[in-house]
């Protein structure tokens, strides 16, 4: 198994778009730090590699993306590093697409006499649109119990919701009011978090804010990007200041995109934890949801950029001593 | 080959029917039992799933990156041939019929807007919530011209329910001003419903926000028609506001205009004078230039501009 090991993390590691890349450093370190225990990345690496013998045409970050979403719900995050109990406030943003999802029949089906009004996906292109969209937004947030609570959680993607990116709220608050000249707050947001969104003008984003009440029992919690298997470029970073310090208070820390695409070393964006979904009827009465504007500056996936912060992310060690030492696993 | 390469020829090869057939056994696999391997479900669109906040951004991602027009324009065809599907049966899920919904909106996939009417015209009055949600969808893809004839024949269906005949009536005009009164007309009786029942529940300051509602629209295309945007401002104007100020609540018409049964009078008088074709007098257009002024917010200014415009018009005929 350990040459299987080490043909498929290679295999993984060259992949042409880079992500694969990204993948390994977030394996090795989620290994390095004892995130995740020898036991557990050595079952998922057996699950790749079984997963792509029984499929060879499909692509090895393809591979990794299925065996960690299965991993993800199999309760990863129980086994993740814990933190104590304390109130936040706390942070999370979607697109303004899937809004909708979240609202009641209540307001769906409401008999007033003028209902708030039908939200659209996005804000119409028109001179109005984020004017009428955050009218619209308030009208129906304003309403009691507007929002779902059966069978709804904070945490992406629905309807598996596997896990839910969280941040202080003080922290992005803070962010975004050093918003910059031509940039949107939903720019400075998702550069802050750390969200890959490569193309301009398609997503509006809103932002949720809550208070939780984070118990450990409840609420298990990893450092970001151990195993899950989406483009996020959230991750544990060893070196830069703020991450150290976000690491001492138990939490990850995202990659700023705007400083990662100047060429910074130092990349830490804003703390953050993944928690299993949160019912929203939880947080519910604490919420208010604030319209951030759209992703106007789209962000470079290019492999070369995919790589270069792979290389932040493994700080000094090579990408061909995290395939071995991950292999070698399988030796112990 | 790569995964858009991939994609394309996947998309490339099926018909709308199996598209449709394609997106229902998604929808259901998304839906089954979390536990349940989705992953054969999943192809060809597995490169971008768990990519975005949702599944469902995820297929547009998909749709936007690899589908050539072409292609696009079919997957949206196989978005209305579900849609109709789901509408012929009772035991489809809700989950998968909102998705459906969501997807004409969220593309968008105008050429899919003909099939939600018929969606809501079979299922709107077992699934109330489905109203809403296909008028999020019209309102997504306002303004646009091919929305028009679908979302005015949903108005008419005797089951829309009237409270939200409003906003599909500003959404018909966003997307064609021209016609606004026609679009007046498709939501005129759903109007004159919710007034009706609006007075019986005194639901005085709901129908306050009703009317002012329609008086900014109806402000927006004065502005319009003096911005030289819109040249179809006729008397449908004087409907609409005697429509307004109709359906005042006594005390809230009182508080809006001052001295409302002069107004209102006024307003009468002057439309059975144009209803019997009698052309208007330039005192005639200055009441009604302090009608707008007073009655719809529109400024002074404008409002004085309407008035000279209207006696222009008036001095030609």
């Amino acid at each position: 198994m350990h040459k299987d090991a080490l043909d498929w993390l290679n295999t993984l590691n060259s992949d042409t778009t880079g992500e694969g890349a990204i993948y390994l450093a977030n394996l090795y370190l989620s290994w390095e730090e004892e995130i995740l225990p020898p036991d557990v990345i050595r079952g998922f690496l057996a699950d790749c590699h079984n997963a792509q013998q029984a499929d060879s045409s499909k692509n090895a970050v393809l591979i990794y993306k299925d065996v960690a979403k299965k991993f993800c719900r199999n309760g990863l995050y129980s086994i993740a590093r814990l933190m104590e109990a304390n109130l936040i406030k706390a942070s999370t943003t979607i697109t303004t697409d899937n809004f909708i999802q979240y609202i009641s029949d209540k307001v769906k089906t409401s008999t007033a006499t003028l209902p708030a009004p039908p939200l659209r996906k996005k804000p119409s292109p028109t001179g109005n649109g984020e004017k009428e969209f955050k009218a619209a937004l308030t009208s129906v947030t304003s309403i009691p119990d507007w929002y779902k609570t059966d069978g709804i959680s904070l945490g992406a993607p629905y309807p598996h919701q596997t896990y839910c990116w969280i941040t202080h709220a003080r922290s992005l608050d803070r962010a975004l009011r050093r918003c910059p000249a031509g940039m949107s707050k939903g720019d400075v947001a998702r550069d802050a978090l750390g969200l890959v969104e490569d193309v301009a003008n398609v997503h509006h984003r809103v932002q949720f804010k809550f208070n939780l009440n984070f118990d450990p029992k409840r609420h298990a919690v990893a450092r970001p990007h151990a195993l899950a298997g989406n483009r996020r470029f959230a991750a544990c970073l060893p070196a830069p200041t703020e991450a150290t310090r976000y690491y001492d208070l138990k939490w990850g820390a995202t990659a700023d995109l705007k400083q990662l695409a100047a060429g910074m070393t130092d990349v830490a964006g804003l703390p953050e934890r993944i928690s299993a979904p949160i019912p929203f009827g939880e947080i519910g009465p604490s919420l208010t949801i604030d319209y951030l504007g759209p992703v106007t500056i789209p962000r470079d996936t290019s492999p070369h950029g995919n790589r270069q912060y792979a290389k932040l992310l493994l700080a000094g060690i090579s990408d061909a001593d995290a395939v071995n030492q991950l292999a070698s696993l399988f030796k112990l | 080959m790569t995964h858009l390469e991939e994609v394309k020829e996947f998309f490339s090869s099926k018909s709308a029917e199996n598209i449709a057939t394609w997106l229902d056994e998604l929808f259901r696999a998304i839906h089954a039992d979390p536990d349940q391997d989705i992953s054969a479900a999943l192809a060809p669109m597995d490169a971008w799933y768990g990519r975005n906040d949702s599944y469902l951004d995820d297929l547009s991602a998909m749709c936007r990156e690899s589908l050539p027009p072409l292609e696009q324009g079919r997957f949206n065809l196989g978005i209305g041939v579900l849609l109709q599907r789901y509408a012929s049966r009772h035991d489809i899920p809700r989950e998968l019929i909102e998705d459906a919904v969501d997807l004409v909106g969220r593309l968008p996939a105008f050429e899919a807007s003909e099939s939600l009417l018929i969606l809501l015209r079979d299922r709107g009055h077992a699934m109330p919530f489905l109203w809403y949600d296909a008028l999020s969808s019209f309102a997504t893809l306002s303004p646009a011209r091919e929305i028009v004839e679908p979302l005015r024949k949903l108005v008419e269906l005797e089951a829309f329910p009237a409270n939200f005949a409003i906003y599909a009536f500003q959404y018909l005009c966003e997307s064609m001003p021209s016609e606004w009164h026609a679009h007046w007309n498709s939501v005129l009786p759903k109007l004159k419903s919710l007034a009706k029942m609006a007075r019986e529940d005194d639901e005085s300051t709901s129908l306050d926000k009703v009317c002012q509602f329609a008086a900014d629209l109806l402000a927006e295309k004065a502005t319009s028609y003096l911005a030289g945007t819109s040249h179809n401002l006729d008397l449908v104007g004087d409907e609409i506001l005697k429509e307004v100020v109709m359906r005042l609540p006594e005390p809230i018409r009182d508080k809006m205009l001052g001295n409302p049964t002069t107004i209102v009078n006024e307003i009468q008088i002057r439309q059975e004078k144009w209803n019997r074709g009698i052309a208007a007098k330039d005192k005639h257009s200055e009441s009604r230039g302090n009608i707008l002024s007073k009655v719809m917010g529109v400024p002074d200014g404008l409002a004085r501009r309407f008035a000279r415009k209207i006696q222009e018009i008036n001095l030609r005929s």
